[in-house]
């Protein structure tokens, strides 16, 4: 028995969570910077191609109902093209996982920590993360799915709460840098659903794979009108300079928020809520990298494993020497590797299976019909 | 790993020194071994002499001054029989053995002087008369008709009969007779029923269990008018045999929960069990664990509320509590009070007591973690008089917070032990004049007693004794985590929190149900409904019968 099936609601809030850590460091910054006025309506764009890709994706996983993206790769290619894959997913979580613990932990020593090493904070979420595991995929879910509306609920507080600094001449020109930079160039920006990847693996999981549509419409819907609410509560709030720093954006903006006389600073409360978000996250790409290692080791036990992964994410978090390293490997290796793995490889892969399983079901039908005739 | 076991035996060998006790008189004199043909199953002899010896032997009855042996010679149409009965004196009744069981059997009236055959049918055909006459059988004749009991067994093992005697009920041996008369006369003292003293309710039911299981069972019957009430007896315990009732509705609970609760009952081996408390921490999915996964209730109305609702109950002999189980955390929050108040009234106070639950667990933590680390979150003015407060305090806030805490320990845990008058005598003096002092010789700031005592006040709102024991123990790791990387440790206790919680089950239902994993609220959410709109039981239970009522339950507003 499979003991690691979820919900509809675990499910969305582990796609969910992948966009809203996102969010909270630069996304929305990065989107900003380089579509200016027109980011909101970038983001309504790139959130409509995603809902199409993703229709797609689960039209051609039809066949393979219950299966993830690395049964569909051994189906294509053999367990080698298998491996091949789980290979760049692990690397890729690894790296981008790592990446995103340490631009947070860096925050968090800017913010408040400043005399505790970035190393230190980086091992602590990397431990904690394997505690996490060590309680099981199902309490991590159960865990995500139980923060994620409170975390949603920080992101509308951040909007509402801005409500009346924002100034609405801020929008225009609607279109931006012009309609080439925001819908042609601009489809690049798609990779801010670098979060897909999950719903690539994620059907296996589900207590009802029928429900797996349900799952990744929801979760491309509710991580669009969030990418969508923060970046307009940043246009409408911040001349293009300040957004376009490029750090603590969304930081920067809850420190303006205040609550009457008596709440003048209450940004501390939104480290709270984003440390505990920054938590389930890696527990969460933690989990999937053990899954993928499991499936590829044929083991039953992951105990062993997680201490690896937690080495590699913490050598990850090393490598970078500066800032502006971390947000590079933020920004461009993250929006490169996110295309080239969620829209180009995992596609080209499940594509390949596809019209492989339809001549496949073809053969079959011709060998039917000539069992018949003869 | 042969070198860490060797180290480990080494340690081991250091440590486990066994202890030559100094008694006065010396070994030799006391044998410390019973011996071994009293330790096998032994069957009833035909020979009431070699029963009365092994009696005599398993039961010490030379020193034990409370086991009774009556010799006597059974009287039994015109026959006469050697005879003992055996029973504790203080267990039973002794004016029914008199009565009912010695007086019938050593008799001589007419009946039982009578020699005659009985006859069971006569026919006279041409002056012949044939008669269907029934074969003496001393056994039948005792139990049918010298033995007016309602409650007797034949019983050939003498486990199974010493087991019986040790709970009150008396046996007699007949010679010739491979097997024992178990008669149940029990009676002794007990605590009469009285109001729960633990779980006080305004307007709910003034009864609370007793020790007495056979009591508590019949409470039960008493308020659940319904023949599909199950009260199986289940023995546990090697040395001391007792008996616990594991009771459910047979057409409300789920099968599948029943038969867990019976096979954990089951599979326990200990030696002895004295308490309910014991045989929860036996029978709990994860004994490691601080939290409480099966609730435990002095107060009648809520145990049968709980077998109504589709949980199973166990009641352990000599103790006046009940074991509920499945539970979830909202039910260690819930009130016996809430279900006799205006739902409205309980949704207030079930909020009130989530507030409290939150402040128990979070507040001196998250005081640290704000004012050690997040100053800016507190208005200036509030600011300044804080740190006004704390001039004169030469302690680091987290050892001031510390002693505090350990303080307000100490004063509960000493109000708990002393005898009852001088209770809140502790209470004074330990909280106002210790507190005044303390603030007085600026040993700590006014701000923290008030933390404090706010935190205390709300840890006596939690209506769970073991559940407040948790919110203890995990305000301690808040403090900790909080004075060390402010609201970033507060975050880290909150997740790890969570992760125990969501790992946890009680038989098999999530701790967190129905809220984690989400499933249906229908009449189990935090909130309660009124009481018209309760028509589902809580869908985490699996109950036979999901649907407890009608849609329209007042149907008199329909008319």
């Amino acid at each position: 028995m499979n003991t690691d099936k979820i919900g509809i609601s675990e499910a969305i809030s582990l796609v969910i969570i992948i966009m809203i850590s996102h969010i909270i460091l630069s996304l929305p910054n990065e989107i900003l910077t380089s579509n200016l006025s027109a980011a909101p309506l970038n983001v309504i764009y790139i959130t409509a191609i995603a809902l199409v890709f993703y229709i797609i994706i689960s039209k051609l996983f039809k066949p393979f109902h219950n299966q993830d993206i690395l049964d569909v790769s051994e189906y294509v290619g053999g367990s080698i093209l298998r491996k091949i894959i789980s290979f760049i997913y692990i690397v890729h979580l690894i790296f981008i996982s790592g990446i995103l613990i340490l631009s947070f932990a860096d925050t968090l020593k800017t913010v408040y920590l400043n005399d505790m090493p970035t190393e230190l904070i980086c091992l602590v979420f990397i431990l904690i993360a394997v505690l996490a595991n060590q309680f099981g995929f199902k309490s991590v879910s159960r865990t995500n799915a139980i923060l994620m509306p409170f975390i949603l609920i920080t992101v509308l507080i951040i909007f509402l709460s801005l409500f009346t600094d924002f100034v609405p001449q801020r929008v225009f020109p609607v279109l931006g840098k012009g309609i080439n930079e925001t819908f042609i160039s601009g489809i690049s920006n798609i990779f801010a659903f670098g979060e897909l990847i999950i719903l690539y693996l994620i059907r296996p999981n589900l207590k009802d794979t029928k429900q797996a549509n349900k799952v990744g419409i929801i979760s491309i819907l509710l991580s669009g009108s969030f990418l969508f609410i923060t970046v307009t509560a940043l246009l409408l709030s911040f001349p293009f300079i300040t957004g376009g720093e490029g750090v603590l954006s969304i930081y920067m903006i809850t420190r303006t928020i205040q609550f009457g006389k008596f709440f003048q600073r209450v940004d501390a409360l939104f480290i709270l809520i984003w440390a505990l978000t920054f938590f389930s996250y890696l527990s969460v790409i933690m989990s999937y990298i053990l899954k993928i290692t499991k499936k590829n080791t044929n083991t039953s036990k992951s105990s062993p494993m997680i201490y690896l992964v937690a080495l590699g994410i913490f050598i990850v978090t090393l490598i970078p020497q500066n800032i502006a390293q971390i947000r590079f490997a933020e920004n461009v290796i993250y929006k490169y590797s996110s295309l080239f793995i969620v829209f180009i490889l995992s596609f080209t892969i499940l594509l390949l299976g596809y019209l492989k399983k339809k001549k496949q079901k073809g053969i079959v039908e011709i060998k039917q019909e000539v069992n018949n005739e003869s | 790993m042969k070198v860490l076991q060797n180290l480990k035996n080494f340690f081991n060998s250091i440590l486990n020194v066994e202890e030559d006790y100094d008694f006065t008189m010396s070994d030799e004199t006391a044998s410390n071994t019973q011996p071994e043909d009293l330790l096998k199953k032994q069957n009833i002899y035909p020979s009431i002499d070699v029963n009365l010896d092994y009696i005599h032997s398993r039961y010490n009855s030379l020193i034990n001054s409370d086991i009774k042996i009556r010799n006597f010679l059974l009287n039994a149409k015109g026959k006469e029989f050697k005879a003992f009965l055996i029973y504790i004196d203080g267990l039973v009744d002794s004016s029914s053995i008199n009565d009912f069981i010695l007086n019938p059997l050593m008799l001589k009236n007419y009946s039982n002087q009578n020699t005659n055959p009985q006859v069971i049918s006569e026919a006279i055909t041409n002056n012949i008369s044939v008669r269907k006459i029934k074969k003496f059988n001393v056994v039948d004749y005792i139990y049918e008709c010298l033995l007016p009991q309602n409650s007797i067994k034949k019983v050939s093992s003498f486990d199974e009969l010493v087991k019986d005697i040790n709970s009150g009920n008396c046996a007699l041996f007949v010679d010739t007779i491979e097997f024992a008369f178990d008669i149940d006369i029990k009676n002794f003292n007990q605590r009469s029923i009285s109001e729960p003293k633990n779980e006080p309710s305004v307007r709910g039911s003034g009864e609370a269990f007793v020790e007495n299981l056979r009591t508590n069972t019949s409470m039960i019957r008493r308020s659940i008018n319904n023949e599909n009430l199950i009260v199986e007896n289940i023995v546990i315990g090697k040395s001391n045999q007792n008996n616990c009732a594991v009771c459910y509705i047979k057409n409300i609970a789920n099968s599948s929960l029943v038969a867990e609760a019976k096979y954990r009952l089951n599979n326990i081996d200990v030696d002895y069990i004295l308490s309910c408390s014991e045989l929860e921490q036996l029978l709990k999915d994860d004994p490691e664990t601080t939290l409480p996964e099966i609730m435990s209730t002095e107060r009648v109305d809520k145990t049968c509320a709980a077998l109504l609702q589709g949980r199973v109950i166990i009641i352990y002999n000599g103790s006046p509590y009940a074991l509920i189980l499945p539970v979830t955390l909202f039910d260690f929050i819930s009130s016996p009070e809430d279900v006799n108040l205006n739902y409205r009234f309980s949704n207030l106070l079930k909020f009130l007591r989530g507030l409290a639950f939150f402040i128990t667990l979070l507040l001196p933590g998250l005081y640290l973690a704000i004012t050690i680390y997040h100053r800016e979150l507190i208005p200036t003015e509030l600011l300044y008089s804080i740190v006004a407060t704390r001039v004169s305090v030469p302690f680091p806030i987290i050892l001031e917070i510390l002693m505090m805490e350990l303080s307000f320990e100490l004063i509960r845990e000493a109000g708990l032990r002393v005898p009852s008058p001088l209770g809140s005598t502790v209470g004074i003096v330990g909280a106002l004049v210790l507190g005044e002092a303390a603030v007085s010789a600026s040993i700590v700031s006014p701000i923290l007693i008030i933390i404090i005592a706010v935190t205390a006040i709300s840890s006596f709102a939690i209506p769970d004794f073991s559940l407040s024991f948790h919110l203890r123990i995990a305000r301690f790791a808040y403090i900790m985590l909080g004075s060390l990387c402010g609201f970033l440790g507060i975050g880290i206790g909150i997740f790890v929190h969570m992760l125990t919680l969501n790992s946890l089950k009680s038989f098999g239902v999530p701790y967190l149900s129905p809220y984690s994993p989400l499933s249906s609220i229908k009449n189990h959410s935090y909130f309660l409904k009124p009481v018209w709109k309760r028509e589902y039981r809580a869908s985490f239970l699996k109950s036979k019968k999901p649907i407890a009522q009608d849609k329209i339950s007042m149907k008199w507003r329909e008319k």
